[in-house]
């Protein structure tokens, strides 16, 4: 059998993505995510009497605080597996991918173990972070000399 | 092209089967020897509790065979670990001369075949084949973390947790090991490790028709042929490759789709990993064939020999079968 009539067969067969219900569960859960970190963020605003720099931190520890538990609780994936982007997307996805990764290293230990194997997976964030992070300065930097503030 | 050859009386002296829960919650679970309760095994590692599967799944074998356990010799196995460490790990608590063998999913049958082999030429001698995998210890390796919250595509086989093992030997018994064929390495021109049932399914096609036709066979000969882990997916590629040809599989079967619940849908596409195939054919299949139910199958495993670091340099999935053919002895 030739390449091409393979692959013919094979393309017939494809399954097609779940784009729209994909879609779908991500705008809800995703939405629900970022209702829950407000909800956090007014009552340490209004509540606890923080200043809104700290409440918008406290907000942002509240989820990955909720996400820890629940990646730790084996809950996490099951409820992820039918939100998709809803969870990954927002600090739930990072915390999670950090904390999982620590959870399946623990066999080999606190140095070649979690220590060095709990960042495999958010690794990429944090490096890109620190990159777009430097690039946004750099434009910030050059843009003031020419007198915009940004 | 593939090797196909004939063993000189060799038979099945016994077959034996572990199995993790999921497995044993599955529609075969009734004939699986054994099974645990969860990924431990009261063990320290995941890693762990596949080296005591494998293990008790070999002790059973030999036990199951009821011969003298010094006339075995030989033990040739392999699994999915890295190094293939689990089978090295399991495999040092007994005394016997061990070959690893890696066909990835394939690994079992590839496994049986040299053990057949080996028997072939050996009249005093008796030999094991063994395999195993398991869901949790894949993941880590091959995936994503177990907790890991992604959402896995539809396409993505489920690595089945268990481990199986078979004595191989001269004296007659009721399941005949007659022939088998060597498969060739393929390159289906594809990248996408998450779904590997698809360009397997050309593998297990070249080397089902080869077997066909270096035996002088037609399909209708057996009365089942099993594929290993093609996934509902390329189950269905590999009966359309046939239909080109003008031939109907309909006396075929993927492992995959028979030991898990259909419709559940944390299996997505199916089962796979080398103790698919070994689970299923070690007791289902074992089972029909004691009972005359089936006379002739042919067990083809098939294999996604894939490292994650190649696939990320974009190296295409080589991918290869091999099959091994079981008849009831009818003397």
């Amino acid at each position: 059998m030739d390449k091409e009539s393979y692959q013919k067969i094979v393309k017939k067969h494809e399954i097609k993505n779940k784009r729209t219900k994909n879609a779908l569960m991500a705008f809800l859960v995703g939405g629900f995510v970022g209702i829950l970190a407000n909800f956090f963020y007014d009552i340490s605003l209004n509540w606890i009497g923080l200043e809104k720099t700290d409440a918008g931190i406290l907000s942002t520890l509240g989820i990955i605080f909720i996400t820890t538990v629940l990646t730790a609780t084996s809950l996490y994936n099951k409820i992820a597996r039918k939100a998709g982007a809803g969870l990954f997307i927002p600090t739930s996805g990072f915390a999670n991918s950090v904390v999982s990764s620590a959870i399946d290293a623990k066999f080999e230990g606190p140095v070649y173990g979690i220590g060095s194997r709990m960042f495999y997976l958010a690794g990429s964030v944090i490096t890109y972070g620190f990159v777009f992070a430097f690039l946004y300065a750099l434009i910030r930097l050059l843009l003031s000399l020419v007198g915009v503030a940004l | 092209m593939s090797y196909s050859l004939s063993f000189k009386s060799v038979f099945l002296q016994s077959g034996a089967t572990i199995a993790g829960k999921k497995e044993f919650e599955g529609p075969l679970g009734e004939y699986f020897d054994y099974h645990y309760s969860d990924s431990y095994h009261k063990q320290k590692s995941f890693e762990d509790a596949e080296v005591l599967m494998l293990k008790e799944a070999i002790q059973l074998a030999i036990n199951k065979a009821r011969i003298d356990r010094t006339k075995i010799k030989v033990a040739i196995g392999g699994d999915l670990s890295n190094q293939l460490a689990v089978s090295s790990s399991a495999i040092e608590h007994f005394d016997l001369a061990y070959c690893g063998v890696y066909g990835a999913c394939s690994s079992f049958i590839l496994a049986l075949i040299q053990a057949c082999l080996i028997c072939s030429n050996n009249h005093n001698s008796y030999t094991l084949a063994f395999t195993s995998s398991s869901y949790a210890t894949s993941e880590r390796q091959f995936r994503f973390p177990i907790e890991y919250g992604i959402q896995k595509k539809d396409t993505v086989t489920t690595t089945v947790t268990g481990a199986a093992s078979a004595v191989l030997g001269k004296r007659a018994t009721k399941i005949k090991v007659t022939r088998a064929t060597i498969g060739k390495v393929y390159d289906a021109n594809w990248d996408n490790v998450n779904d590997v049932g698809s360009p397997m399914a050309l593998a297990a096609y070249h080397t089902i028709k080869d077997h066909l036709d270096n035996n002088n066979l037609s399909a209708s000969y057996y009365d089942l042929i099993l594929t290993g882990d093609l996934s509902n997916i390329g189950s269905k590629i590999l009966l359309d490759c046939f239909k080109t040809d003008g031939i109907i599989l309909d006396n075929y079967n993927d492992a995959g789709n028979l030991i898990y619940h259909k419709g559940d849908n944390d299996i997505h596409a199916g089962g796979s990993g080398p103790a698919c195939i070994g689970l299923v054919s070690m007791s289902y299949i074992l089972n029909l064939i004691e009972k005359k139910e089936l006379k002739r199958v042919l067990l083809v495993g098939t294999g996604a020999l894939y490292s994650p670091t190649m696939c990320f340099q974009h190296h295409t999935i080589p991918i290869v079968a091999h099959a091994i053919e079981l008849e009831v002895n009818e003397k």
